[in-house]
């Protein structure tokens, strides 16, 4: 049996909302209706994943689902007012903020009338028969590969939309921002569509930030981006709210001469599986994949990537790096496949971890499929624990252990963070890893 | 200021320090040597505090205070301070905020208030004259790619910046070319106040030529076996460990 048992009643009450809510899924569009349908067909199948499926083994996912979950397929009227100045990088940047996975217009920043840019809500998209929507939708995503992915292309009823027309440069990063908001708990499933076309340039970062309320929250979100040739595109993706359950995949095709970085970023949440899909479906592609993830007491944060060179000449440069703490757990599954085609491959890959406490649990299978002969490629993962001899050191010029700690770590750490793309969003980041080695 | 009694210590099950005595006061330079593996490392690591070497027997007071039942951070924190033999490279972490770190930690512990960024950088200036070490090495990480000599030249730069009461220079001579040698004797002689101390742990007699120590003591096999004064480096250079080995024997 590949499906938890909790999770079919969840199962079935979602797919009953399904067959209901046929004006809050936009089924009146033929298109979506018949996308719709197949990953409907394609997640009732599937269920959600119990441990025997090969891809979640890691995972109880029983626990993190609940048949009492609400599923919400309308907007509530925002009770944010105001969105708290610290998760800002920029206020005067683009910002595209989400509520229960409904586009919040009006704590959002959005560009208007700037010709071959827009970026705004995903069901006014569709709606609207936005015809870079309605032809993008869907097309990097297989339902038959995930369930969570079946399912959100099943059920979404919103999320964020971003065209970036031929050429077009975005200077400063355009903030993702997710907020929750509600008495109990939820299950909600945004969708981010990002299409930026030949030589376009821009910096998307996601945030989910921590909330007042404290009710379980599970969202499952897919984002597809399309990385359009020579165009540049910078992905954050940073999850930290302690009562998220998040599931979080991510499909990338990056054509000629394009270049798209990937940040995962794990700080906290009950589980953040990240599923990231890159293709490097043209020749001269490159693709950079990092992660730092921060587990503790019973979090679950996995990461299984994938980069598919599928061309030649393209290049693909990895490294996840985490710390786990308590009784915390950390995934590690790093897939690169090089296709016959792709000849002069460069692809490497690293996964790095510290454990801190005996109960800590790390899992790292990084796998390297080649079936091209002339390419560079090299993959390795280490576990290890805090050097003792640097802890002395520094313990030795008077430094206490906590704080002898938090420097390693944070030196640790700055490998990843010194890669992101905003410095705003690096000091956030930085400030609330340190409040995470000392807690 | 510092006295040892009788002190035995292990690492890895090997007894390595058996019945060492030492007493040190105020203002008073120690030189310590003694052949490869007589345990002079060991006395600076179990002085320290490092976690691997067991004390079986024997004491340590420092400043009136026992200097076993103390963390390597609160030993510190009293004033010791070792230059280390072999300095560990921290990469990712710069000289600055660890510098900086450490001695707001050592504030703390005497109840003082942060220092002040512009005193720090006043004070980081002068220190680095003093051990005449450049602006280039002190942005990098401790240690990170350090040739030996700087890695030994930034081991009393930290010296000069913590102003420790007891000072511990393990081998800080070895590797160094003369000049570097020279800089590293003239900081430690420039530090040396009535009020503090400072052992040196010497393999040769060549860094005893610029500090002038007031005692001198042969560590033979865990053991001082010999002490005396300035002269008695002269003569061990003259006459190698072979002697006093045969002088032990002879016992
Ligand atoms: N961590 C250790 N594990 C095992 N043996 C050690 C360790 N540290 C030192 N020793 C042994 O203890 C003896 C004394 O070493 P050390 O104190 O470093 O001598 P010195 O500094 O005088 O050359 C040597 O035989 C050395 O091999
Ligand atoms: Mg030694």
């Amino acid at each position: 049996m590949l499906e938890t048992l909790t999770g079919i009643d969840l199962k079935e009450k979602l797919l009953a909302d399904y067959s209901l809510q046929k004006s809050a899924l936009l089924l009146d569009n033929p298109m979506i209706a018949s996308f719709r349908e197949n990953a409907a067909n394609a997640f009732r199948k599937q269920g959600f994943p119990s441990k025997k499926h090969e891809e979640y083994r890691y995972i109880a996912m029983d626990k993190f689902l609940r048949k009492d979950y609400n599923h919400p397929l309308s907007a509530s009227s925002p009770t944010i007012e105001k969105l708290p100045e610290s998760i800002l990088v920029d206020s005067e940047a683009y910002r595209l903020v989400m509520v229960n996975g409904f586009f919040a217009p009006s704590l959002s920043l959005v560009p208007e009338g700037i010709e071959g840019f827009t970026a705004g809500s995903l069901a006014e998209a569709i709606r609207n028969k936005n015809v870079t929507a309605l032809t993008h939708i869907g097309t990097l995503s297989n339902p038959d590969a995930d369930p969570f992915l079946a399912l959100n292309s099943a059920m979404f009823a919103d999320g964020i939309f971003i065209h970036l027309a031929k050429n077009i440069v975005v200077e400063k990063p355009i903030q993702i921002i997710q907020l929750t908001t509600s008495d109990e708990p939820i299950f909600i499933q945004p969708r981010v569509l990002v299409v930026v076309e030949d030589g376009a340039q821009v910096t998307l970062i996601g945030l989910t930030p921590e909330t007042q309320e404290k009710q379980d929250i599970f969202i499952n979100t897919v984002t597809e981006v399309h990385c359009g040739k020579n165009a540049i595109v910078h992905l954050v993706q940073a999850y930290d709210h302690k009562d998220v359950s998040a599931v979080h995949h991510t499909e990338a095709h990056v054509h000629t001469n394009g270049n798209f970085s990937h940040y995962a970023i794990h700080l906290n949440g009950r589980l953040v599986r990240n599923n990231l899909n890159i293709v490097l479906a043209d020749s001269h592609c490159e693709a950079h994949l990092f992660g730092y993830y921060h587990p503790t007491s019973d979090q679950i944060f996995d990461s299984h990537t994938l980069v598919d060179h599928r061309m030649p000449h393209c290049e693909s440069n990895e490294l996840y790096k985490g710390v786990v703490d308590g009784n915390g757990t950390a995934i590690f599954n790093g897939k690169v496949y090089v296709r016959q085609d792709a000849q002069k491959t460069n692809a490497y890959q690293s996964n790095k971890n510290i454990l801190l406490s005996e109960e800590a649990t790390v899992n790292t299978k990084p796998q390297l499929e080649i079936y091209a002969d002339d390419v560079k490629c090299s993959h390795g993962s280490s576990t290890g624990v805090l050097d003792p001899e640097q802890m002395f050191y520094l313990r030795s010029r008077g430094i206490t252990t906590p704080k002898a700690r938090a420097l390693l770590l944070n030196a640790y750490a700055g490998e990843i963070l010194e890669k992101l793309p905003s410095e705003k969003l690096r000091n956030t980041l930085t400030e609330l890893l340190l409040e995470k080695y000392s807690a | 200021m510092l006295s040892i009694k009788n002190l035995h210590a292990r690492v890895a099950e090997k007894e390595i320090l058996k019945g060492f005595n030492l007493d040190v006061k105020p203002g008073e330079v120690h030189a310590i040597m003694g052949p490869n593996g007589s345990g002079k490392s060991t006395l600076a690591s179990v002085l320290a505090g490092r976690e691997d070497y067991e004390v079986t027997s024997g004491e340590i007071i420092f400043e009136g205070k026992n200097l076993l039942e103390l963390a390597p951070e609160d030993r510190a924190r009293e004033g010791i301070f070792l230059a280390f033999q072999y300095p560990v490279e921290i990469p990712g972490v710069s000289i600055t905020n660890f510098l900086k770190t450490a001695m707001n930690e050592q504030r703390e512990y005497r109840g003082l208030s942060p220092i002040e960024p512009k005193e720090f950088l006043q004070m980081m200036k002068e220190k680095k004259a003093l051990v005449e070490i450049d602006t280039n090495l002190t942005n990098r990480s401790v240690n990170e790619g350090f040739s030996g000599g700087e890695k030994k030249r930034n081991e009393i730069f930290q010296m000069a910046m913590l102003d420790p009461k007891l000072a511990i220079l393990d081998e800080t001579d070895s590797g160094l070319d003369i000049d570097a040698l020279r800089i590293v004797a003239t900081g430690v002689t420039q530090l040396k106040r009535p009020d503090n101390a400072c052992i040196v742990i010497t393999h040769y007699q060549r860094l005893l030529d610029f500090i002038v120590p007031d005692f001198v003591h042969v560590l033979f096999e865990g053991k001082i076996v010999k002490s005396g004064t300035k002269e008695l480096a002269l003569e061990l250079e003259e006459k190698g460990y072979d002697w006093i080995r045969k002088e032990v024997a002879s016992l």
